[in-house]
């Protein structure tokens, strides 16, 4: 049988046909794979080399090396602002990593009661823009503020306001990460610590933290770039305390100086990009540390210790709930504080700055829009990322493509966006001041995570079913309808609703880039605010925070009603 | 936007070459920016339209030294046909950077001299001044114990420290022309000193002109310097406001009406602009604005000192566009850091 | 060898970076055969698995099944069905729809399909679970949900991969006498990846052993257990007891202190070094008659294995101990115990002799 005369290897390649070892199926697939990376290209790649060359370029847009940047260290105020951001991110990073850590931890590891509606509380903050904690922290401690004795004089707007507005929205986004961190530990270590006769504080100390470990870096880097690199809170409640971020807005708004703007956004990526390495690396590291199979825990009974994280729930609860509140206590307020009475005036948006419900209506559009095209476009890539045999060389740039904008805040994005979309000889400007420039910008922004939710989804289901369904002659886009998006749906409405609720909030990419008639209801509570309308700024952002809270009554509707109805495979 | 035209432009950022469908509609839609108040601009456009029906004005509204900034970002690619009520010191910006249509309107020689660019070819034409006023909020001053200020050189007093705000030069028009007046009012020197002295005094500086009147209407800093305009409108709607008018003098920007080079409705736009010299226009302006560019028109308006245009200095535009960058520049060495001046 | 080859697989040669998976891999498999690739994981057996089921490329080979040459076919353009170690079921889709998923694309009728469902799921012995999820199914009947999925379109080809393993011992061998009944009565040649050599040697026809991107031997399960052409082979199927030695005359090896008499070796000559090899149910007690390789041994240890009983003797005259099986019948006469000596006989048409060094 071995013993087979040999036959001559150039004669098989001979036999390939002209399309080679793909069919038709594969090379279209590939074809799209290829657009997407191009269309990644052009929306990421691009728009941040032209902000790091505008950064070393004069007016006139010739080269000069690192001029700016040494124009900027040598400004005082300017170069304050760096010492301002690191205090307000560093503090804001400690007090919610903290905080994050002890409500994750009486949510995952307490007998405490109620924990599903303290979790919806806790995760409230998503929902609104940055700006309203902000604006009503200038209604609750202002110097007309309900309490503003508990400053003792001391003034909100300033770096008060600024970490307790940043803290308030940034809260949720570590508080999730945070779960999932606690989610992951092993009972048999905590039963072997039991056994061993560890104190309840050497076991915290030794499983607890340590399981936590990456986690709780990674929220602190996470928290640290969003709070660096956030401008809404500094700029409604921050008064005169500079910061970067709110540098680069008055740079390009206020002085019309485009060139420092690139630079201070240049400098704003520096903490963006460490960030992101190290949550690669970290991320990194703890997959491997997930890869054994863990017992589920059931935390014993505690009584002080539920005792005292019940009670912290209820604080940080009622901190959260009462902030909103005064939100949506200050927007009916007719007009405050020497008219008390209760109306929907400052709803009359029409007659603000910002383009009235215009806006609002906008931001519905852009939001429909994004999570529409942006989750199928997403989704179908990550699949295609995943599942597509071959084409390793396109799906590594694909990757990194998906993965930068993460290092990007949406400042530099907006700006890098004017550059590149607004430069005349770009064939593509024509979507300049468009809906589309919007849609697309919310898009690239908030890309990563539903890139990686994506692929996290499709990585767990099994990776031969293309295999199989290539052998029954399926084509593969056959299977990606009937098999992998139904059984990810779960995760496309995940990222859906992630991309409506994010395109309503944003303010920072949008705001170098709406346009009259696409002005949008974030940029209006800033626009308002601005000009000194507060109590319709928080009216519009009151507004946003219940889209959203409709936008994911929607999505849980259709996660829990519907998709039981048809993932009852789900169960056994 | 509508589902067609986002295809559209989908179409076009898949590169696929479209032709452009925009039917040539029977209204000419002109891309307008402005800093008029919000609340006006649906009344502009209307009284426009009464006279000019075929004519849609679509609005992008922004504070002065937004649009200022986005008329230069988009300087090779200009968004904007016609530009109608911003500071004519930022037009004059915009003319040095060549990004003006030279138009003498229909009525330009009847309008005050003060209000027209005096070169050859005009490219601005001004509609209406705009003057820094003082919003002192009786209640909330009462209650502090604030007397009432009358004169610029009031508001250096240590009694008034951190219940003042006025708008960041910066990035507000009305901030700008109080810096500017200042240096005018009180020489250069002089001028500087009293803005220190004034900066110890300030609780912060907004990025806004408004601002500062709507923080003292609703009671939040008893002293807000801003500007006439907005100081009237907000006693009007019931804020325990005071309306000062210092006795130096008051700084003014007028705000002025002018094309963009390069629009392809120049036609709509001289249309336009024709009418926003007229004195149909002006009789509007005068609604808000006690002075207005047509001579004879203004009639006294409500919570404005009736010898309004006396009290304005005499504005040396020239100087202060010449100077805009090196004074903004200063000032924001000077103070636009709490840390260090504070 | 065989006058119709139905696979042939010509010189496959597989480099991943500068790792060479697979060397020179030639093996034709006839119309209906059930082979089994045996190998320890790494050896290439699922490399060429893959390779035969175009979800790999060789670097160099070719491949021809029925005369064509599918070596650059896409998956999709070739014949055959596969079942995954993973069973790969959709598991958002009925068991039905499962298996009746390739038949759309076959142009079946609703009814047709509905028709070879039943049918199918008759042949794999789960008859009325049509409407049953994936989830709801037991390991072994995912199993055979896979299997008839993988029927459906009746290919020339069917392709197992570790089919069984993620299975329990005793499904296992169940499964495992059924699928080889199924496989004879549909007659459908099959190529079955394994490195459980019990699983090759109860179900194969052929037994393509492999180890490190090369193939050690090709045989029926009898060849590959009785005459191991390698030493891998030997102990890769089965037990073997090895024993390093030197050729010292013609049928004569000296191992040790040991002269021992075995079958003549045409390749090998007088010096050579050798491996000498038993199993352990080879070893002799009962030694009447023949009067080559006897020897004394010490019984060092007894271990149960239920069936027989497993001796590990040392041999006088040698440092290396053997391990030798003995059936509970023989046991019952022998009566060994812990620590006595005893005498053994390892017979010379049952010694495997390899050249070259241990």
């Amino acid at each position: 049988m071995s013993g087979f005369s040999v036959t001559s290897r150039s004669s098989s390649k001979a036999g390939q046909p002209w399309y080679g070892r793909r069919g038709f199926d594969e090379w279209s697939l590939g074809a799209i794979l290829t657009l997407g990376i191009i269309g990644l290209f052009i929306c990421v790649v691009l728009p941040i080399y032209t902000l790091l060359s505008k950064s070393v370029e004069n007016k006139d847009g010739d080269f000069i090396g690192l001029a700016n940047f040494v124009q900027f260290f040598e400004t005082p105020s300017l170069f304050s602002s760096i010492s301002n951001s690191l205090f307000i991110a560093l503090l804001s990073t400690v007090i919610v990593t903290s905080l994050a850590f002890l409500t994750a931890y009486g949510i995952s590891r307490t007998r405490i009661p109620f924990k599903g509606l303290f979790r919806i509380v806790l995760v409230l903050p998503i929902l609104a823009p940055s700006l309203l904690p902000a604006i009503s922290l200038v209604y609750l401690f202002g110097n007309q503020g309900i309490l503003k004795d508990v400053l003792m004089g001391a003034s909100i707007y300033g770096p008060i306001g600024i970490v307790i507005g940043s803290c308030f929205w940034t809260f949720p986004h570590a508080l999730m990460i945070m779960l999932t961190a606690l989610a992951n530990t092993d009972a048999r270590l905590y039963e072997s610590a039991e056994v061993l006769g560890a104190s309840p504080m050497r076991t915290f100390f030794t499983i607890t933290l340590p399981a936590a470990k990456y986690g709780i870096i990674s929220v602190a880097f996470v928290v640290f770039t969003l709070v660096i690199t956030d401008f809404g809170v500094p700029k409604v409640i921050g008064g005169q305390f500079n910061v970067l971020a709110t540098d680069i807005y008055k740079q390009v708004i206020g002085q019309q100086n485009f060139e420092m703007g690139a630079t201070v956004s240049m400098i704003l990526l520096l903490p963006a990009i460490l960030t992101f390495i190290t949550d690669r690396w970290l991320q990194r590291r703890q997959s491997a540390l997930l890869t054994s199979r863990a017992v589920p825990w059931t935390p014993p009974i505690r009584k002080v210790v539920d005792k005292a994280f019940f009670a912290l729930m209820i604080v940080v609860c009622v901190v959260i709930l009462g902030v909103i509140a005064m939100a949506v206590y200050a927007s009916l307020v007719t007009f405050w504080p020497y008219n008390q009475t209760l109306s929907f005036k400052n709803y009359n948006f029409d007659l603000m700055d910002g383009g009235g419900w215009d806006s609002y209506w906008n931001s519905i559009q852009l939001a429909t829009y994004t999570a529409l095209i942006g989750t199928g476009f997403i989704f179908f890539q990550s699949y295609l990322v995943e599942k597509l045999a071959g084409f390793k060389l396109l799906k590594w740039f694909f990757h990194l493509f998906a993965i930068l904008p993460l290092a990007v805040p949406g400042l530099v994005l907006g700006l890098a966006y004017i550059f590149f979309f607004n430069a005349p000889n770009n064939p593509l400007n024509g979507i300049y001041g468009t809906m589309t420039i919007l849609v697309v910008c919310t898009i690239s922004h908030f890309y990563t995570v539903c890139h990686l939710t994506a692929t996290t989804a499709l990585k767990q289901i099994d990776s031969e079913f293309e295999s199989v369904s290539a052998s029954l002659k399926v084509p593969q886009i056959v299977t990606f309808w009937r098999v992998s998006l139904p059984v990810c749906m779960p995760a496309v409405l995940d990222i859906a609703s992630y991309l409506f609720v994010n395109a309503m909030t944003t303010v920072s990419a949008v705001v170098f880039l709406y346009s009259y008639n696409t002005s949008l209801a974030s940029v209006a509570v800033l626009n308002m605010d601005d000009a000194g309308d507060i109590a319709p700024a928080a009216a519009m952002a009151v507004m946003i925070m219940l889209t959203c809270m409709v936008a994911r009554l929607v999505h849980w509707l259709l996660g829990n009603v519907i998709l039981k109805h048809t993932q009852h495979w789900r169960q056994r | 936007m509508t589902q067609k035209s986002l295809m559209k432009r989908l179409s076009i950022l898949a590169g696929i070459a479209t032709v452009s469908i925009a039917t040539q509609a029977a209204q000419t839609e002109l891309t307008v920016y402005t800093a008029v108040e919000a609340e006006d601009l649906k009344k502009y456009a209307a009284r426009f339209n009464e006279e000019h029906p075929e004519i849609k004005i679509n609005w992008v509204r922004d504070s002065t030294g937004i649009v200022t900034a986005k008329l230069l970002a988009e300087k090779s690619n200009p968004q904007a046909d016609v530009v109608w009520g911003l500071a004519a010191t930022s037009l004059m910006l915009l003319k040095n950077e060549g990004m003006l249509q030279s138009y003498k309107p229909e009525g330009y020689d009847a309008l005050s001299s003060k209000f027209k660019d005096t070169s050859a070819d005009p490219v601005w034409t001004g509609m209406d001044a705009w003057i820094a006023a003082v919003c002192y909020n009786t209640v909330e001053a009462g209650k502090l114990g604030l007397p009432k200020p009358t004169s610029w050189a009031d508001l250096t007093n240590p009694v008034y420290k951190d219940h003042i705000i006025m708008p960041n030069p910066n990035s507000s028009g009305t901030g700008f022309l109080d810096v500017s007046s200042w240096l005018q009012i009180f020489g250069e020197d002089k001028g500087w000193e009293y803005m220190d002295g004034l900066h110890n005094n300030i609780s912060r500086y907004t990025h806004s002109g408004s601002k500062p009147c709507k923080l003292a209407a609703s009671g939040e800093i008893p002293i807000g310097i801003s500007f006439a305009f907005r100081a009237a409108k907000s006693k009007k709607s019931g804020a325990p406001l005071d309306i000062v008018f210092p006795t130096e003098g008051l700084g003014w920007d007028m705000e002025a009406t002018s094309i963009i080079k390069g629009t392809d409705k120049l036609e709509a736009a001289q249309t336009l602009v024709d009418w926003t010299v007229s004195k149909k226009a002006n009789e509007m302006y005068n609604e808000g604005y006690a002075v207005v560019a047509m001579p004879g028109i203004a009639k006294p308006v409500e919570f404005f000192p009736e010898n309004a245009e006396s009290l304005m200095i005499d504005n040396d535009f020239e100087w202060t566009a010449a100077n805009r960058v090196e004074i903004l520049a200063k000032w924001q060495e000077r103070y636009d850091s709490k840390s260090e001046a504070k | 060898m065989s006058n119709k080859a139905y696979l042939e697989l010509n010189n496959i040669d597989q480099m991943f970076g500068t790792y060479q998976a697979l060397k020179n891999v030639s093996l034709n498999i006839k119309e209906g055969e059930f082979v089994c690739f045996l190998g320890p994981s790494g050896c290439g057996k699922t490399s060429l698995l893959r390779i035969i089921a175009g979800l790999d490329t060789p670097t160099s080979g070719s491949i021809l099944q029925a005369g064509k040459d599918i070596t650059y076919a896409p998956v999709n353009h070739r014949d055959f069905g596969i079942v995954f170690q993973s069973y790969a079921l959709f598991p958002n889709l009925t068991v039905a729809d499962n298996i009746a998923y390739g038949l759309v694309s076959k142009k079946f009728s609703a009814n047709d399909r509905r028709v070879r469902v039943t049918e199918l799921l008759a042949t794999v012995g789960m008859s009325g679970s049509e409407g049953r999820y994936p989830a709801q199914l037991s390991g072994g009947q995912q199993q055979r949900v896979a299997l008839a999925r993988a029927l459906a379109t009746s290919p020339g080809l069917l392709l197992l991969d570790e089919p069984l393993s993620a299975l329990d011992a005793r499904v296992r061998a169940h499964l495992r006498q059924e699928i080889k009944q199924l496989q004879e009565k549909l007659g459908v040649t099959t190529i079955m990846v394994t490195h459980d050599q019990e699983e090759a040697l109860t179900m194969a026809d052929q037994i393509v052993v492999m180890n490190q991107g090369v193939i050690e031997q090709i045989g029926t399960p009898q060849d590959v257990y009785a005459k191991p052409n390698t030493p891998f082979v030997a102990e890769f199927v089965g037990e073997m007891n090895f024993l390093s030695a030197e050729v010292s005359g013609v049928g004569v090896m000296q191992s040790a202190g040991l002269t021992l008499r075995c079958d003549q070796s045409s390749h090998l000559t007088i010096g050579d070094p050798a491996q000498l090899a038993i199993r352990p149910e080879d070893v002799r007690f009962q030694t009447e008659g023949e009067e080559d390789n006897k020897m004394n041994a010490k019984v060092l240890h007894l271990e149960f294995l239920g069936s027989r009983m497993r001796a590990l003797l040392e041999l006088e005259n040698h440092e290396r101990p053997i391990l030798a099986d003995i059936s509970m019948n023989e046991m019952a006469e022998l009566n060994l115990i812990q620590g006595q000596s005893v005498v053994c006989q390892l017979p010379h048409d049952r010694l495997h002799v390899f050249g070259g060094k241990a």
